[in-house]
């Protein structure tokens, strides 16, 4: 099977903090992989190293093949199949969530205005929110905000999808129309990187699951294993302290 | 207190058209100053968040010598070392628009350097993340925010710097000022005289004042 993302003893330091401790994963094309483990851990990073938000210290990082640790990379172009979903959404505060998800065709592809408003239309129906096309972020709840966020990276067609923490700051009734999107993306065939506290969603929809801790990878597995009989004493302790998902 | 002054403004009849037309060049060097301090900062500005020292050494310098100089002193050092240090033989009125540019510039350039610095993280990581390049970034996500929370503080540039435009009568400009000292020294009723173009640069500076206040309100109420 083709490799989506493979990752070699990666390392990133914020000053003397050493975050990522050579880490070392891989996600084959069309594979779901959720990434768990305790705050702090480095996973969030390591996924900000995958589109170089971050800049690793060491350590080789491919995508499709290429590899992207490397000062000539082209970040537009890296950044065009590799979307990124946040947290935080971070949407555009000045434009309407149509705009949003325009952006990206608009700006970067340069498509022109009706292309890229049916693109964005188009994307804004599947993920649900098509109603409030017109309105601006902070008219709608987050809920709708993060589906929005999805559109808005889906736009430019990327061939992986990164999420960091998609939920994380949504109330848990809001949890499962964000979960829900993400589980039609996955049965579609996108390739997705997940960090996430969801244990729910990592059981039933991911392919591969993966336990960060202390900036290394420590455990890999099929999650419904994984979780059921962990080999690490780490993953053990870990799986006593997190909270089941809200929807079982 | 002393009543026995008459207070006379029965010349503004015979005046006023010297008065307007010395309003215009009030005007003219606050909307010609106002347009160059406003480009100097936004490129200024955008250096001084610049991540590279180097980068942001000389924007800092120039900042701190223009913002921490008083203006007088600048307008008349602009007009001799223009002509002879680089011999420029500009006339005062531009001699008083570069010296009131470059110093309401370094005012504006700390203005972008805050606003700029004010817009989340998030926000610039986002529009990266959809590939876009450093300087879409800035012109489509950063600036666009950037302006709405610097609305407040370039009303009160604005207002500062139309109250300034005085200080250039010093080197003959014959703007508000400057005439109402040569009509006064004719008239002798040089206080009727500064209330008359105090009025003038309210009539200015109280809608400046009142617009920027509502569009801070309107776009930076939550």
């Amino acid at each position: 099977m083709e490799s989506a993302v493979e990752i070699i003893d990666l390392k990133k330091s914020f000053g003397a903090h050493e975050v990522l401790r050579g880490a070392k994963l891989k996600v084959n094309s069309g594979e779901v992989l959720v990434v768990i483990g305790p705050s702090g851990s480095g996973k969030s990073t390591m996924l900000r190293c995958i589109n170089l938000l971050e800049k690793p210290t060491s350590g080789s990082i491919k995508i499709f093949g290429q590899e992207i640790n490397d000062k000539n990379t082209d970040l537009p172009s890296l950044r065009q199949k590799v979307g990124m979903v946040f947290q935080s959404f971070n949407l555009f505060p000045h434009k309407t969530v149509l705009e949003n998800v325009m952006e990206g065709p608009r700006t970067v592809l340069k498509l022109s205005k009706p292309d890229a408003a049916e693109i964005a239309m188009n994307l804004l129906m599947k993920v649900g929110v098509e109603d409030h096309h017109a309105k601006k972020p902070s008219q709608i709840s987050g809920g709708q905000q993060q589906r929005v966020a999805i559109a808005r990276a889906l736009a430019l067609n990327p061939k992986l999808m990164l999420f960091d923490e998609p939920t994380s700051a949504l109330d848990p009734e809001l949890r499962a129309e964000v979960l829900d999107v993400m589980r039609g993306l996955a049965a579609d065939g996108m390739t997705m990187l997940v960090v996430t506290h969801e244990m729910e969603f990592a059981r039933k929809v991911a392919d591969q699951l993966a336990f960060i801790d202390d900036g290394v990878i420590v455990e890999t597995g099929l999650p419904e294993i994984t979780l059921k009989s962990p080999k690490s004493e780490r993953l053990k302790l870990f799986l006593k302290t997190v909270k089941w998902g809200e929807d079982q | 207190m002393e009543t026995n002054y008459d207070w006379d403004f029965s010349w503004i009849s015979d005046y006023w058209p010297i008065f307007i037309e010395a309003w215009a060049k009030t005007s003219q060097v606050l909307l010609l100053s106002a347009t160059f301090s406003v480009t100097i900062g936004l490129f200024v500005g955008i250096l001084l968040n610049s991540n590279k020292p180097l980068v942001r050494a000389i924007p800092r310098l120039y900042v701190e010598i223009f913002r921490l100089t008083p203006l007088i002193l600048l307008i008349v050092f602009f007009f001799l070392i223009l002509p002879i240090q680089f011999g420029l033989r500009l006339d005062n009125f531009w001699t008083g628009v570069i010296a009131l540019s470059f110093n309401y510039g370094a005012f504006a350039a700390v203005v972008f350097q805050a606003g700029i610095k004010g817009v989340p993280k998030g926000q610039r990581e986002a529009a990266q993340a959809i590939g876009m390049t450093k300087s879409q970034v800035l012109i489509r996500v950063v600036l666009p925010q950037a302006v709405f929370k610097m609305l407040s503080p370039f009303g009160s540039m604005l207002i500062y710097l139309n109250k300034d435009t005085s200080l250039v009568s010093v080197i003959g400009v014959t703007e508000l000022f400057n005439v109402s000292q040569s009509v006064g020294s004719r008239l002798f009723r040089n206080m009727e005289i500064l209330i008359f173009i105090a009025a003038l640069y309210l009539i200015i500076n109280i809608p400046l004042a009142y617009v920027s206040e509502y569009l801070n309100r309107k776009f930076n109420s939550d």
